[in-house]
């Protein structure tokens, strides 16, 4: 028994288990490939396309490839990031959908893609953009044996997937984003109490006040042209003698 | 050929432990977080905490590195009857907090007198007349910066809705830390953050008083204030205070 021979409530029963397993690897140890591979291997399964691939796009903004269900179209997804052509592209560019009904068609819109598909095996492709509000992030493609594409119900299961990797997509930045920010933090919680350390040891060393100490230590950063934690922290490992202060 | 798409029963509740993140649970504790007196973000999870777990105290405490001798556990804030137990454990650098923020994972002591983890933070806090604690890492990935800790009178376990309820409220605060900071330079705090070390400023600069005085290290010399606050019934602060002002002076036989 494959997907594709499902009946109707199976499928509809499989759509919804999807769902619920995408939403569940929604979780801390999130992984983008991880995750994204799944997404192409459960449209094959359900039976909406034969393949598919997701691009995605870096920082310098442009695509890069992600992940495919299968070799055939990693190959194909690497041809469109090569050669900036093909409905992936497009459907980016245009932060729209792009339908393929026939790729035997479609050379003159896309002269090294089309063949290139066609020659692969297939026979129709369309591209869906993950997209969230006036950001585009990438693109969802699926290939197909067959002409004609993927049909309206199949697009808007698609479309649905595309959102929920979108938000995958998202949380996963903003998950990378807190660990910068919350390392940062430990960093400068250590930076003041570093500093506090370092006037111990200079009020210690130089039989001054605890406000003459970082006074010192102040004047020693700007005249050397030092920030005031390095230095601090310098102290506080023995590596900057305390006389230089003086 | 067997089912392509296996279930995974498995993995069920692994990713979620309790519930924690069933949106209707943290709809509820948000509406319980929103409907704290107006205030200071921090304090109002603190009470929100009491109140959702009906907890005698609870407090909210910071670690600056996640090397626990550099400088413990800064308490940001804590509920009257979280106050004194967040004082010993930063005094004793040990306990429930202290343990969940290095292991990254919940350290429930549901019974402090029957729990032999910690002989000498047990035996203290049973005289400051807690009897249970339950401390919950605020933890994301493979930074944690620091515990929410629940403190009770009487003996007994959370219940698992407690249990879920707390994780989500960790949540709150560690998002709460966390986009208190965001998108500031690397040496500039936010004062929730610096008002939490006004607590302990003077340890620190006794620690370098002490470093210099023993040739030591300042974790060192943290351990040796500790070990002589704890031999003398004093609170850190106290003897910190004391060895600045020259009041005291620590030879190698206090360590």
């Amino acid at each position: 028994m494959t997907a594709t021979t499902d009946t109707a409530p199976s499928r509809e029963r499989r759509l919804v288990e999807t769902f619920v397993e995408l939403a569940d690897t929604l979780v801390e140890d999130f992984d983008v490939v991880d995750f994204f591979s799944l997404l192409t291997e459960r449209v094959v399964q359900l039976g909406i396309a034969s393949e598919a691939g997701i691009l995605l796009v870096d920082e310098a903004g442009d695509l890069q490839f992600v992940a495919a269900s299968h070799e055939r179209s990693h190959l194909l997804e690497l041809f469109q990031v090569q050669n900036h052509e093909g409905p992936c592209q497009d459907c980016f560019t245009m932060g729209a959908p792009v339908r393929v009904p026939d790729l035997e068609a479609a050379g003159d819109r896309w002269p090294r893609f089309a063949p290139r598909a066609v020659s692969a095996g297939f026979r129709s492709a369309q591209a869906v953009p993950l997209r969230l509000r006036g950001a585009v992030l990438g693109a969802f493609n699926l290939f197909l044996n067959d002409t004609g594409g993927v049909d309206a119900a199949g697009e808007a299961v698609v479309q649905a997937m595309a959102d929920v990797a979108t938000i995958g997509l998202l949380q996963q930045r903003e998950l990378d984003r807190a660990h910068t920010v919350e390392a940062q933090l430990q960093r400068a919680l250590q930076t003041r109490i570093g500093i506090e350390q370092a006037k111990g040891i200079i009020a210690e060393r130089m039989g001054v006040s605890m406000e003459a100490a970082f006074g010192l230590l102040r004047g020693y950063s700007r005249n050397h042209n030092r920030k005031l934690h390095d230095a601090a922290r310098e102290i506080v490992e023995g590596l900057l003698p305390t006389s230089d202060l003086a | 050929m067997s089912d392509p798409w296996p279930s995974r029963p498995d993995l069920a509740g692994v990713a979620d432990p309790a519930g924690a993140s069933e949106p209707g649970r943290i709809r509820r504790v948000a509406g319980v977080f929103a409907a704290q007196p107006a205030g200071a973000p921090e304090w109002r999870i603190c009470t929100a905490a009491t109140a959702l777990l009906d907890a005698a105290g609870v407090g909210l405490s910071l670690a600056a590195s996640g090397d626990l001798l550099d400088s413990g556990l800064q308490s940001v804030c804590a509920t009257e009857g979280a106050r004194a137990g967040e004082a010993l454990q930063f005094d004793l650098g040990e306990g429930p907090s202290y343990a969940a923020h290095l292991t990254g994972w919940p350290v429930q002591v549901p019974d402090l007198e029957t729990d032999g983890t910690w002989p000498t933070f047990a035996e203290a806090a049973a005289t400051l007349g807690l009897r249970a604690i339950f401390a919950f890492p605020l933890r994301s990935g493979s930074v944690g910066l620091g515990a929410l800790t629940l403190y009770q009178r009487v003996a007994g376990e959370l219940t698992s809705d407690q249990y879920a309820d707390a994780l989500v409220v960790a949540r709150f605060a560690l998002n709460l830390f966390t986009s208190l900071q965001a998108g500031r330079p690397v040496d500039e705090l936010d004062e929730v953050f610096t008002d939490s070390l006004t607590n302990s400023v003077e340890v620190h600069q006794a620690s370098g008083v002490v470093s210099v005085q023993l040739d030591i290290s300042v974790a060192a010399a943290l351990a040796v204030l500790r070990a002589h606050a704890f031999a003398h019934d004093a609170s850190l602060p106290e003897i910190a205070t004391q060895v600045i002002e020259h009041r005291l002076r620590l030879g190698p036989l206090d360590a």
